[in-house]
């Protein structure tokens, strides 16, 4: 799977999960950016994107790890097995 | 704690500690940190509390060692050993109920390990996660055994203290002013945790006061009392350590953020003792409603899901405050402040939508009842922090007999 489809399905599960058309990432994307971005949306993302990618499971130590969205497309890239 | 930060033996050893660790470099700068920092322990916990503690954190250590060698092995294999020594060395009320008093560990003294147990899980969870990077054996001994944060936090993560040891990081800008702010941080934080809380602790309630028999308005201004005297005291603490973590090159994240002007009980805990909330957001919080999200029978019921995660968390919050029932009770009374505000919160939204529920929760009106409400559900909640086990139990069979 090449990184502009992750992206781009990615960029589709935010918006569904905050429940808002307009929100757009980027690699630097961190939690303060996003209005919604807490401690609970933050884990209905991640089961989001898993559900999404066949293959991608974060662990504990990587969500306690994750600093930005770009953090997030590197480990569903080395993970998918789409 | 049995340390007073104010003497003037905590005072010189901490300022020659300052000055070794940031004059001198490589494996010797290593070797002196952690001469210090044991030297502090055996001061702190005598010979014998010291050596159990050392013993605590080379288990973990080796605990470690096996997660990074044998990445496949689950946790449940290793944490459990460690989570019941915890239990065993921390001497919990409820072991006494429950085994013969010779088989105790009543005379140790367990200053500081309730957060060492918390780095070191951080630790295991994160070697066992592939997130640790890289486990250096005198870092992680000194990480554990910091003596700025070994009595009571705040938690620092071990990748953060490894960057800031190998200077990947730096604590503080090398400036003049960059120091003198955390000079007058450290002279701040001893105004505050001994002139202020030590004023403000006459009129708090104490542990064996018998609430029933004040009046509402006394009631009322010993538990507020109560609120600032820990606040007072806890951050006063946090002021001095992270002043005296900045001069040495290794600065501690922030603990707290004005908590009595909280909006409500979510913001609270993120004001209040921050680096124990987001290190029971990301080990224990985060885990069970992944967990939960990700079942067949909860995964449909998101509300659910988060409010059982929330009790959880709460509860492990509760008893990792101390080793007596109150603390518990402490726990489940924020646990179900937390589930009312998520449920209520999650209400609001879905009828009102996010955009609109912020511009409402912006106007100054809303603002000022959240904080009102925050601030006396936090004060009342206090109330089991403080209370011993008796007078909370006599306490509850007054309440039910009247």
């Amino acid at each position: 799977m090449n990184e502009e489809t992750v992206w781009n399905r990615l960029r589709e599960i935010f918006r569904d999960v905050f429940g808002d058309e307009d929100i757009e990432i980027g690699p630097d994307t961190v939690a303060d950016d996003i209005l919604e971005w807490d401690s609970l949306t933050n884990i209905q993302l991640l089961v989001a994107i898993e559900k999404a990618f066949k293959g991608v499971k974060f662990n504990t130590g990587e969500v306690a790890n994750l600093k930005n969205v770009g953090e997030m497309v590197r480990v569903v890239l080395d993970k998918s097995a789409d | 704690m049995s340390i007073a930060l104010l003497s003037i033996k905590y005072l010189s050893f901490s300022m020659m500690s300052v000055l070794l660790v940031s004059l001198l470099a490589g494996a010797f700068r290593q070797f002196v940190f952690l001469s210090v920092n044991l030297f502090f322990i055996g001061w702190l916990l005598g010979p014998i509390s010291a050596l159990a503690t050392i013993a605590f954190c080379l288990l973990g250590f080796a605990l470690v060692r096996i997660h990074l060698k044998w990445p496949a092995l689950r946790l449940v294999y290793t944490l459990p050993v460690f989570v019941a020594l915890f239990i065993y060395l921390r001497n919990y009320e409820i072991l006494q109920w429950i085994f013969p008093p010779e088989l105790l560990s009543s005379t140790l003294s367990t200053i500081g390990l309730s957060f060492l147990f918390f780095k070191i899980i951080h630790v295991l969870v994160d070697a066992q996660s592939n997130t640790l990077r890289k486990l250096e054996f005198l870092t992680y001994l000194n990480y554990c055994l910091n003596f700025t944060t070994f009595m009571m936090g705040p938690i620092m993560r071990y990748q953060d203290y490894f960057d800031q040891w190998h200077g990947h990081k730096q604590a503080i800008e090398p400036t003049y002013e960059a120091h003198l702010d955390a000079v007058l941080r450290i002279l701040g934080g001893m105004v505050k945790a001994y002139v202020l809380a030590g004023w403000i602790n006459g009129l708090a309630l104490q542990a064996d006061t018998n609430v029933l028999q004040l009046s509402f308005t006394a009631w009322l201004v010993q538990m507020y009392a109560f609120f600032f005297y820990l606040y007072l005291n806890f951050s006063g603490y946090v002021d001095i350590v992270i002043g005296i973590g900045s001069l040495m090159g290794i600065r501690p994240p922030e603990n707290f953020n004005k908590p009595f002007i909280a909006q409500n009980i979510s913001d609270f805990w993120l004001r209040q003792h921050r680096s124990l909330t987001l290190w029971l957001t990301d080990y224990v919080f985060s885990p069970a409603y992944k967990r939960a999200l990700s079942s067949k029978r909860l995964g449909s019921h998101p509300v659910l899901a988060g409010n059982l995660a929330i009790m959880l968390t709460m509860i492990v919050s509760g008893i990792w405050h101390g080793t007596s029932i109150n603390f518990l009770f402490f726990g489940l009374v924020h646990g179900i402040y937390l589930v009312i505000y998520h449920s209520w919160d999650h209400f609001l939204a879905r009828r009102l939508g996010r955009k609109r529920l912020k511009q409402l929760r912006q106007h100054w009106l809303a603002r000022t009842v959240g904080i009102v409400i925050t601030f006396n559900a936090a004060s009342f909640a206090f109330l089991f922090f403080q209370l011993d086990t008796a007078h909370l139990l006599q306490l509850f069979s007054d309440l039910l007999g009247s």
